[in-house]
Order: C-alpha cells, then structure tokens, then sequence
C-alpha cells in the first residue's frame, strides 16, 4: 500500500471530509501536516493512494476544500497530480 | 447566594437553568481538552475542532442549514449586526416589523444614518405584529431590498408568520433576515422551508446554552456576499495578511468560545431527544394557563392575549409601575420577572406601552405548571394590598 496525504484549505474542510470519508468507509487517519508540506491548518488527512480515485470522486461537489494530495517517497512527500 | 426556592420567569432573556447535561459537557470540556480550536494538530485542539464541527452539523439540522454556512458568533445582536453591516447596500429599501428588539433597530438606525437606508416600518395588527397581507402591500409600494424582523416578540411572545414572509421575499428575490432569539429551540425554524436569507440565533435562550455563543445561519446567496465585522487570525491560510475568502473561516477571526460551544452543542443534543415540538406545545400550555390565571385578576392587562403562534411568553401592566411589581415579586416572593421596555421600544410604542414598559413573564422548558399558579397569587396579592 503507498501512502498519500490529502491537504485541505482548513480544519473545518478536514473534518467535512473525514465524516464524508467515513460514510463510505474508506480507511483514513487525521495526522499533522508533513514538514514538506505547506498548510498552515496544521492537520492533513492520511489515505492508501489506492483510494484516490474513490476520495476524488466524493469529493467532486466540494473540490475547492481539497488543496493538494502528497505521496509518501521514500522519506519525502511529492505533489500528486490529478490524471 | 443560593438561587434555591426561587422561581424564575425570565427565560426570554437568558434560560435557567439548562438541562443537566450542559453543566455536565462544559465541565468535563473546561477540564479534559481545552484546546484552541482550528489552530493545531494535537490531541487537545483537534477536540476543539471536532467540537465546533460537531455544534455546526447540529445547527444546520435543527435549522435546515448547512454546516458550511453556519458561523459562529457571541450572540444574536453579534449575528444580526454581522448580516446587516455587510448585506445592506448604500440607501437600501428595508422593510421591519413595528415589534423589533434594538438588536435590530439599532443597527438599522445607524445604517440609515451613515450609509443613507430607507426604514419602513410596516403597518401592523391589532397585537403589533406585520401580517403576510401588510407586507404584501408594502413589497407591492416599494421597491424593497431587504425584509428584517423577529420571528416572535420578546415582549408578548406572538409569533409572526415567517413562512409567509419567506414565500413573499422568494417571488420578489429580496434579502430575508430573521432575529430568531426567541424561538430558536422553543418553535420550529427551518431556513430552507422559509426561504430565510440569514437565520440569527443566540444560544442562550431556547437553545440551552450558556451565554456568549450564538450563530448565523447563512443561504448561499448570503454566503456569497457577507463580508467580516472582525478581522483576524483564523488558523487558516496563515501566510496571508487578509482573511481567508471561505466560510466560516471568512468570518471567524479570533479564538473560539470553545466553553461555551460545548455547553450549546450539549443544549441542543438535548432538545433533540426531546424535540422542538415538545418544548413548544408545553410552554404554550404555561402560556394558556398564564392567560386563565391574569385575566381574572382585577386591573391587569395582558399583552399577547390571542391564539395564534407563540413562545411562552406573556407580557402585562397594571395598576402598579412595572418596576415596582418586578421589585416586589422578587423581594417578597422569591420570582424573577423583567419589567421594562425589555430592549424593545418600538415593540412597547407600538403596544402603547412606552415609556414605562410591561412586566414580562417568560417561562421555560423546566417550568412547573405549579409555579405559574404561584405567580399569578403573587400578583394578585400585591395588587390586593399595594394599589
């Protein structure tokens, strides 16, 4: 499984995706916003990148909350960029 | 001092006491997290976070909103201040209702002052409130912008017929703004159902809370055009010196009142075990039993005498000052009433009360039905033996 990270405009859109997420219970964890990563709501939302898709699907109608994905590589977080 | 004995008939202004759970929340909030909310990633501040989400969901499902749009504020002065300083343009046509709260007036007077809005004041009937048809004829006159009014009086506690406004604002595409200080908690309130614009609420009153939280509920088109009253940190996009343009961050500057958000969010959890619709037929029946017992004593005078939508509220006068009977069932009978104009003069100049105001009888969820026959032998004795 690769780790990816969802980075959100603030902690009220963290907290929206995650009930969203859980509804479809898709397997997540709220962490602190990895130190490559510049988001200053101080907390980001940790998913398997298996899950993208289905995350970026759900998240459609609220897109604009979703600010950028990172992907575990190595020991460094890379941006994700939407196919 | 011990409030123990006492009976208190003021909840229109601040309700007491709260269900037990709302004690309880605040405590165990105050001891156990404690965080700042939407500042951090520890432990204790993501509790913070979880807990004003938590109180937004269930606002936005008692109100028909939607959590995004629910900002939290002090009060209802706060949210209505807020709505009206950044909604209202330059010489805005306004429409009130003549029972208004100075929550209300005041801003409108200094907005019609300072940025040149037109106030009017729609006719009203026989109790002072503005029916559908008034405003109707109004909307008809004038080409109106915004309608402003209370959902039910502070005074008498008459409720105006908010879905029948909402109906009319809707076909004519004007700004519905409700003060719903009184009835949020007590009466149903749904902002989509009313077509409501910006739903001000405190969370003091009927929602069960502690003082100093309230919120405003805001529709997307409202959302779209508000603009801050404070301007400050919010924890998000914190590299940036202006404020983040995404609700309710936009309009959230400043630490939250955490404390006080348990307390409400535990208030409301409360009502939704024991429902709106509870709460409102039981204090309709305080009301009927309160109007059974004045009306038989010689010299006073009800207000809100009528069947028709009401909160629990009963305002009356009588021979003695309203001041003085106020002073004289708390000092000799251990009752807690508020005499005066109640924040509220255009609604007593309008009832033909002004300047010396009513004594208002206000009680709440946790109201004995007793206690209502308590008060009503009050007042009658004092009247017996003072006037």
């Amino acid at each position: 499984m690769s780790v990816c990270v969802l980075i959100f405009r603030s902690i009220h859109d963290v907290l929206k995706a995650e009930k969203m997420m859980n509804e479809q219970d898709i397997p997540l964890r709220l962490i602190p916003v990895p130190k490559e990563v510049s988001a200053d709501c101080g907390m980001g939302i940790q998913v398997s990148c298996e899950e993208l898709d289905k995350i970026r699907n759900l998240l459609s109608n609220a897109d604009e909350r979703l600010l950028g994905v990172y992907k575990l590589e190595g020991t460094a977080f890379k941006p994700v960029r939407e196919k | 001092m011990s409030q123990k004995g006492r009976l208190y008939f003021d909840n229109a202004a601040t309700s007491f006491p709260k269900p037990q759970e709302v004690y309880e929340a605040m405590d165990r909030y105050a001891r156990e997290h404690g965080g700042s909310a939407g500042r951090s990633a520890h432990a204790q501040a993501v509790a913070g976070s979880r807990l004003l989400f938590d109180l937004r969901l269930s606002l936005a499902e008692l109100f028909g909103g939607n959590e995004d749009r629910v900002v939290l504020t002090k009060n209802a002065t706060e949210s209505v201040n807020l709505a009206l300083f950044s909604l209202l343009h330059e010489g805005a046509v306004v429409v009130h209702s003549p029972l208004e709260h100075n929550a209300v007036m005041r801003p409108l007077q200094f907005l019609a002052k300072t940025r040149g809005i037109k106030l009017i004041d729609a006719p009203d009937d026989f109790h002072g409130r503005m029916t559908p048809k008034a405003l109707e004829s109004v909307v008809g006159k004038y080409s109106v912008d915004a309608v402003v009014t209370l959902h039910a009086s502070n005074v008498h506690g008459l409720a105006h017929d908010i879905a029948a406004f909402g109906e009319i604002c809707r076909r004519r595409e004007i700004l519905f703004v409700v003060d719903a200080a009184q009835t949020g908690g007590c009466m149903p309130v749904d902002m989509i159902n009313m077509n409501i614009d910006a739903l001000c609420l405190t969370g003091h009153k009927g929602l069960l809370g502690p003082t100093g939280i309230g919120a405003l509920l805001l529709s997307d088109r409202a959302a779209e055009k508000i603009m801050p009253l404070i301007y400050g940190g919010t924890g998000s996009e914190s590299g940036k010196e202006q404020m983040p343009d995404f609700l309710p961050d936009r309009l959230e500057a400043g630490t939250h009142n955490t404390f006080g958000a348990s307390g409400l969010l535990a208030g409301l959890q409360y009502l939704s075990q024991r429902t709106v619709a509870d709460v409102m037929k039981y204090e309709n029946e305080l009301r009927r039993h309160m109007i059974d017992r004045l009306r038989f004593i010689v010299g006073v005078t009800i207000f809100g005498d009528d069947i028709g939508p009401a909160t629990g509220v009963l305002g009356f006068t009588c021979p003695l000052s309203p001041s003085d009977m106020a002073y004289l069932l708390d000092s000799q009978y251990g009752i807690s009433v508020r005499a005066g104009l109640h924040c509220a003069p255009r609604a007593h100049k309008t009832l033909g009360t002004f300047p010396q105001g009513a004594v208002r009888l206000a009680p709440g969820p946790f109201t004995p039905i007793e206690a209502v026959d308590e008060v009503a032998d009050a007042i009658s004795d004092i009247l017996r033996t003072k006037s």
